[in-house]
């Protein structure tokens, strides 16, 4: 879970509290960098005339993801994950009266997805925030809006327009004004369904997000835009409150829809079926040679550009993923290629990869460094300890530099909503969930190996006593100045190296 | 259980932090949610396990703390006392409405596979050995067949049951122990090429909609609101040194097209016309 740099408690309160609490933390904060950024984004999320623009959505650095497993670009938002209500909140603070709208696309027959508006104390946790959500729902085709405080309460509740699946791409939009709101839905064809509600005794400001349930989803075209009364025109005035048929979890159907649910749900369970001919994975090790159109089956334990399975017998490299083919960790997946054994190591080429279903955890095994200089645990889920020496940003993603015994080795990662760069101090001591590789392009045979991590954890701060640099005992070969200028892939990265720059702090 | 809960701690002038994780089956972060609530010394703890080994530290924790507990749905070991209390629902007797349910529906005699079995919890357990013993009294002439574990990953139940449905043995039902299972077995038997005739009887909550359709004959679900009741109303009497009564069993009930609408089973929906604020 990634922790805001504003104090939570600033953040909430009072009209314009954003520009408030950027303000009050620059002047209890002596970390400039930090503070400077968010302070320039207070600025630009205050004037009225400039909304927020997907480049400022796009950065990680602009949102805190509690639980999910969150991405973006210039263009989208994802998450991809089934848990019961990821969300990922905005770092900016709160506002009052305003409007989010963005168009969504869920991937599941039986999920939901929507906007967060007015939200405070959000925590990891299925409904856990205080605010408002209005969600596109696809198992019944519907449109919900609602209260959470640590539990859902429907406000609205909406029928799609007839013949919308809910799986399309939705604009959703919603607003929010005083203790009234309105929520619109408008499919693709341009039908749209739309609402106002009012809530007495409402939640009067807090901060927008995105969330999911029980399914992955897609967010494109989000805008967040101060809103009045005059925004509400144009929805159409419901007094009606959800009734018992449309509840949660347990909604008997109209027996007019019925059949077309069960024909959806149908539709996504074909999609999951395993078919025969499935080999092990350990199998091929012992077998030197070329394998064609072999299948397996396994848990995705590496996402490209280390694509790793694992079954119960072993673990195998896929090289030249179709990249068409989204794979993420915990996918349980199908592969069919040509296998290649040699050294005792197996790799699968040109495969083909299917997804089977998600979110399939591998108990990570705990090994120390020493251990996985030997390889009996290369290329399976591992985690491993080790204390920060060094770790700086990359255009992709992060590099740290750890050392554990005597042991360096180097570990490397995509960038991670979750993942707090100010917590990367040299001294921490960390613990690294992923897999381990010896192979040269993610060495430059310079390490003994290097962790592709999914997951990074700060177990301890640096000891307080800070020990002179000079008596660090660590080889000059393996400084991060060093590192830099080795290899074509260095050039291209944009560093903040603790110890260049001794600043004494890590920015990812 | 949390409408139970929230409800009889709004009478009593209580506060309730509410909480799961977003992953069902993450143990990890389960207990994690125990760690913070000690830290933010909260007065007691109501505490649903998703495994029973992994939890008895962390629950000892709070107990040698001075916290009362309450255990939910789950035997996690130690015994109760002035600080710990057990509700749970009657695996048992939901096992006998499973075993008679099956015994009606194959007409006393057939075959049947057992999915969803789950070691991990004392309650799975119970539930699973519950079930053989009271098929066997009741409905001698069914046999089990076939028994595989559960897990908390729908598709993959849904895996087992279509090796199960496509398998050389004749199935005449499964019977899906957990809502995981019990969805899966639902999702393979309505993607299967052929129209299949096993039936399936479940248990715990999950969708309606398999039930209206008739491809899920029955749910065994638990009466969740009156469990969380229960657990609310001890976790009081523990916080003022009162007695209670250490291991309290709630009644399971039969969902079928026919009880959809029964009045004890439609309270249980209740929960999404309460509001949680100031909970």
């Amino acid at each position: 879970m990634g922790v805001c740099p504003l104090p939570l408690e600033w953040a909430v309160k009072g009209r314009n509290g954003m520009f408030r609490a950027a303000t009050a933390f620059v002047s209890l904060s002596a970390v400039a960098i930090t503070a400077a950024f968010f302070f320039s984004l207070s600025r630009q999320h205050t004037d009225k005339s400039s909304p927020l623009t997907p480049r400022t959505f796009s950065r990680n650095d602009a949102w805190v993801a509690l639980g999910g497993k969150w991405s973006a670009n210039l263009l989208e938002i994802q998450n991809n994950s089934e848990e019961r209500g990821a969300k990922l909140m905005t770092r900016l603070g709160a506002r009052d009266d305003y409007q989010i709208q963005a168009d969504l696309k869920i991937a599941s027959p039986y999920g939901e997805a929507g906007l967060i508006i007015r939200s405070s104390g959000e925590e990891e946790g299925v409904d856990a925030y205080h605010g408002y959500f209005a969600e596109v729902r696809s198992l019944d085709s519907s449109i919900e809006f609602g209260r959470t405080d640590f539990g859902w309460f429907p406000l609205l509740h909406k029928s799609l327009p007839d013949m919308a699946d809910g799986q399309g791409w939705v604009h959703l939009r919603v607003v929010a004004v005083g203790c009234r709101f309105g929520v619109a839905a408008t499919m693709p064809d341009g039908r749209k369904t739309s609402s106002t509600v009012d809530d007495q005794d409402c939640i009067q400001t807090g901060r927008f997000g995105l969330r999911s349930y029980l399914t992955s989803a897609t967010w494109r075209n989000l805008e967040v835009t101060n809103a009045t009364s005059a925004d509400l025109s144009g929805f159409e005035i419901s007094s009606a409150t959800p009734g018992p048929d449309h509840s949660g979890l347990g909604e008997p159907f109209s027996p007019d829809r019925l059949d077309r649910y069960t024909a959806s749900i149908r539709d996504d369970a074909k999609k999951h079926e395993i078919q025969p001919g499935v080999e092990p994975i350990a199998d091929f090790p012992l077998r030197p040679g070329k394998h064609p159109n072999v299948t397996v089956q396994g848990v995705v334990i590496s996402a490209p550009p280390l694509a790793d399975i694992q079954d119960e017998t072993g673990a195998m490299i896929v090289s030249h993923v179709d990249s068409s083919t989204p794979i993420r960790l915990g996918d349980f997946v199908e592969a069919h290629g040509t296998v290649i054994s040699d050294h005792f190591r197996s790799r699968m080429e040109d495969a083909h990869m299917r997804v089977l279903w998600s979110d399939t955890p591998i108990p990570p095994l705990a090994v120390t460094a020493s251990q996985l200089t030997g390889g009996t645990y290369r290329g399976r889920s591992i985690e491993v300890e080790g204390n920060l020496i060094s770790a700086r940003s990359r255009a992709d993603g992060y590099e740290l530099i750890l050392q554990d015994g005597n042991q360096y080795f180097k570990a490397t990662g995509s960038r991670d909503f979750r993942l707090d760069s100010t917590d990367l101090k040299p001294g921490s001591r960390l613990r690294l969930r992923g897999i381990a590789t010896s192979l040269p392009q993610f060495t430059n045979d310079l390490y003994p190996f290097t962790v592709v991590t999914e997951k990074v954890d700060v177990l301890s701060p640096p000891p307080v006593v800070v020990a002179d640099s000079r008596n660090v005992a660590h080889p000059g070969l393996y400084s991060p100045v060093h590192i830099r200028a080795i290899g074509p892939a260095s050039t291209a990265e944009v560093a903040y190296s603790i110890c260049a720059e001794g600043a004494g702090r890590t920015r990812l | 259980m949390h409408l139970g809960v929230a409800e009889v701690a709004r009478a009593k002038g209580l506060h309730v932090y509410w909480n799961a994780p977003t992953d069902e089956g993450d143990t990890e972060k389960q207990l994690r949610f125990i760690d913070l609530s000690l830290t933010r010394r909260y007065r007691g703890l109501i505490f649903a396990p998703d495994e029973t080994i992994a939890s008895r530290s962390p629950v000892l924790q709070a107990l040698k703390g001075g916290k009362p507990v309450v255990i939910v749905d789950d035997q996690l070991g130690p015994p109760p006392g002035p600080l710990l209390s057990y509700v749970s629902n009657d695996e048992e007797a939901g096992a006998r409405l499973a075993a008679d349910r099956i015994a009606k529906i194959l007409h006393g005699s057939g075959f049947v596979a057992i999915i969803g079995i789950s070691p991990r919890l004392e309650s799975g357990i119970l539930r699973e050995e519950s079930f053989e013993k009271a098929l066997s009294s009741i409905a001698p002439g069914v046999r089990i067949d076939v028994r595989r574990y559960g897990d908390s990953v729908v598709t993959h139940q849904q895996q087992i049951a279509k090796d199960i449905l496509k398998g050389p043995r004749h199935i005449n039902a499964i019977v899906a122990l957990t809502a995981t299972a019990t969805h899966g077995a639902y999702l393979a038997k309505i993607a299967a090429d052929s129209p299949s005739a096993i039936k399936i009887v479940g248990f715990d909550q999950g969708l309606l909609l398999p039930i209206q359709s008739g491809d899920v004959d029955s749910v065994v679900i638990q009466n969740t609101r009156k469990i969380g009741q229960i657990a609310m109303q001890n976790m009081d009497e523990q916080l003022r040194g009162e007695n209670v009564r250490g291991l309290t069993l709630i009644p399971p009930m039969l969902l079928t097209k026919e009880t959809i609408g029964a009045p004890e089973i439609r309270s249980l929906w209740e929960f999404a016309h309460y509001r949680w604020s100031g909970q």
